[in-house]
């Protein structure tokens, strides 16, 4: 297949940055990673080369391949460097204000003639309006996003979100470029949550409120009981409270917030005052050793 | 088999998928079974006898007639569904109310080994359930007495979320179930599940939790009020929120 796409420019170092660059790396994308802190930037790249190795160890990947997914990577500090691609997906935290900053620098920079006159630029928010950071930038046809879940290396599924301006040839493009690393895409429109984030909520928010109806945390016993319902009767992998505790319980909180908040309060999307008093008490889950279930550190 | 459950009156509804996996296990345990059909929302009628279990996936079982016969009396186990219905409100005009256990079996609409949910008021009945569900070949978890008990009532929630997704236009069905099976590992998208355990008993069970909690966070989604309103009731009709006529045909 036809690459859509030349070279990808990533903007974040964090996590999400990392893992968004080994998949296009691996894929044979030439690949420039932008974060304003160099130190992050040596990180990313031990931890995108631990990755590609142990795609290698999981034979995804030649020895020989990962040389060159390696040779392809480019890390930067200065964000000019970004002008010389034609996806650039923007993986930096969920600030709006940082994100407004970035994408009307970006788009001052972008040269709109010659290679980059075709290039898109993308956001990996999991709950900002696409729509409202499209307003930033000159070509809102070519906006979208492009939502990946973590770990991404594993996860198989791509969001592209649609925003009010995006056009259907941006779409296309999105979903060949999902397409060649190996993922599949689904379309969303430009709404709280999206799918996913929307649609599970009640998932966490059924099982919180029958947890409060029945004593709360003086009754963790039903958590687990309620996550064995979940996985022995219903097949779920994970119960929600342990996958509250894998996700951690502070992450939970801020997406449900952030639906809760972008779709002007709607009730059903209201956090539980179980979740924040766990916040509270810094029981984050995994992470902290402790959540609704303990772990042993 | 059990050594003193030895008959049992089924009652089941007509086309339900979880019905007929019920009965199937019950026969499969080689029980002298009894069965009744009633059609949704219907009225069972038998004839006056003995048994030692009855099991019963359709409320409309526990009315006026039922306490008027000695079934109850001459029972040793009454299941009783809790999907769409609390204990409380079966055992309020019970004689022996210590004989019934709440039960809920919706994880059977899509796997065959799925556990049971049960509701005990009594600590007699909790080993004697246990063990009659074990001869089914079924495993059970004890639950609270919950409206809805727990699996049922999570599932709904999802498949009414799906279906305000698709009502806004978010999304298609098909990149809906493909997102929450893929992006959070669900073991079946939830516009699918809705059809496989039925768009009608999904309705049953939102309007039991909104007439309950009186709380608005529970209302159906006019799409699903509609769909159930014109026979779309998933695979059982061929029709729900995905066509399943073609396959039919085939």
């Amino acid at each position: 297949m036809t690459k859509p796409f030349n070279r990808i420019g990533i903007a974040g170092g964090g996590t999400m940055g990392v893992g968004i660059a080994q998949v296009a790396l691996q894929a044979g994308y030439a690949v420039r990673l932008f974060d304003v802190q160099t130190s992050l930037l040596t990180e990313a790249t031990t931890k995108i080369r631990s990755g590609l190795q142990k795609a290698v160890d999981k034979k995804k990947l030649t020895a020989a391949e990962k040389a060159q997914a390696e040779s392809h990577l480019q890390t930067v500090s200065e964000m000019t460097w970004l002008s010389g691609c034609d996806l650039i997906i923007e993986a930096i935290p969920e600030t709006m204000a940082l994100k407004q900053e970035l994408f009307t620098a970006l788009d001052a920079l972008l040269d709109y003639g010659n290679l980059d006159k075709n290039a898109v630029i993308v956001s990996n928010t999991s709950s900002l309006s696409i729509t409202a950071m499209a307003s930033m930038v000159q070509h809102p046809d070519r906006f979208a996003g492009l939502h990946f879940f973590n770990p991404v290396p594993l996860m198989k599924l791509i969001e592209i979100i649609r925003g009010q301006q995006t056009s259907d040839e941006t779409v296309e493009r999105l979903s060949t470029f999902t397409e060649s690393i190996g993922k599949t895409s689904v379309i969303a429109k430009d709404t709280p949550g999206f799918i996913v984030n929307r649609v599970a909520r009640p998932f966490y928010g059924e099982a919180l409120k029958i947890l409060g109806e029945n004593g709360g945390l003086e009754n963790l016993e039903l958590a687990k009981t309620i996550d064995k319902v979940m996985t022995q009767a219903g097949g779920f992998k994970m119960g929600p409270f342990a996958l509250m505790d894998l996700i951690g319980i502070d992450v939970n909180l801020a997406v449900t917030q952030s639906v809760y908040n972008a779709s002007f309060q709607e009730p059903r999307y209201r956090p539980h005052p179980i979740q924040q008093k766990l916040v509270d008490a810094k029981r984050l889950g995994v992470k902290s050793g402790q959540g609704f279930y303990e772990y042993e550190s | 088999m059990s050594t003193s459950l030895k008959t049992i009156l089924f009652v089941g509804e007509t086309d339900d998928i979880v019905s007929q996996k019920l009965r199937d296990a019950c026969k499969q345990a080689k029980y002298s079974l009894t069965e009744c059909w009633v059609e949704r929302d219907g009225s069972a009628h038998f004839s006056e006898d003995t048994y030692d279990v009855i099991l019963s996936t359709v409320p409309g079982l526990f009315e006026d007639e039922f306490f008027e016969l000695d079934v109850e009396k001459t029972a040793q186990l009454i299941l009783a569904p809790c999907d769409t219905q609390l204990l409380d409100e079966f055992i309020g005009a019970a004689e022996y109310p210590e004989k019934w256990v709440g039960f809920s079996a919706a994880g059977l609409s899509i796997a065959d080994t799925a556990a049971m949910e049960l509701c005990v008021p009594t600590q007699e009945q909790t080993y004697l359930a246990r063990d009659f569900i074990k001869t089914l070949g079924l495993s059970s978890i004890w639950v609270p007495e919950t409206p809805g008990l727990i699996l049922g009532r999570v599932l709904s929630m999802l498949v009414k979320e799906a279906a305000s997704a698709l009502m806004e236009n978010t999304a298609t069905p098909n990149d809906i179930d493909t997102a929450m099976t893929l992006g959070t590992n669900y073991p079946m998208g939830p516009l699918k599940w809705a059809d496989h355990i039925g768009l009608d008993k999904v309705l049953d069970i939102l309007n039991h939790l909104e007439e309950i909690y009186r709380d608005d966070r529970y209302r159906p989604m006019l799409l699903l009020t509609q769909k159930v309103m014109r026979g779309e009731l998933g695979v059982k009709t061929g029709q729900g929120f995905y066509n399943y006529e073609k396959a039919a045909l085939k």
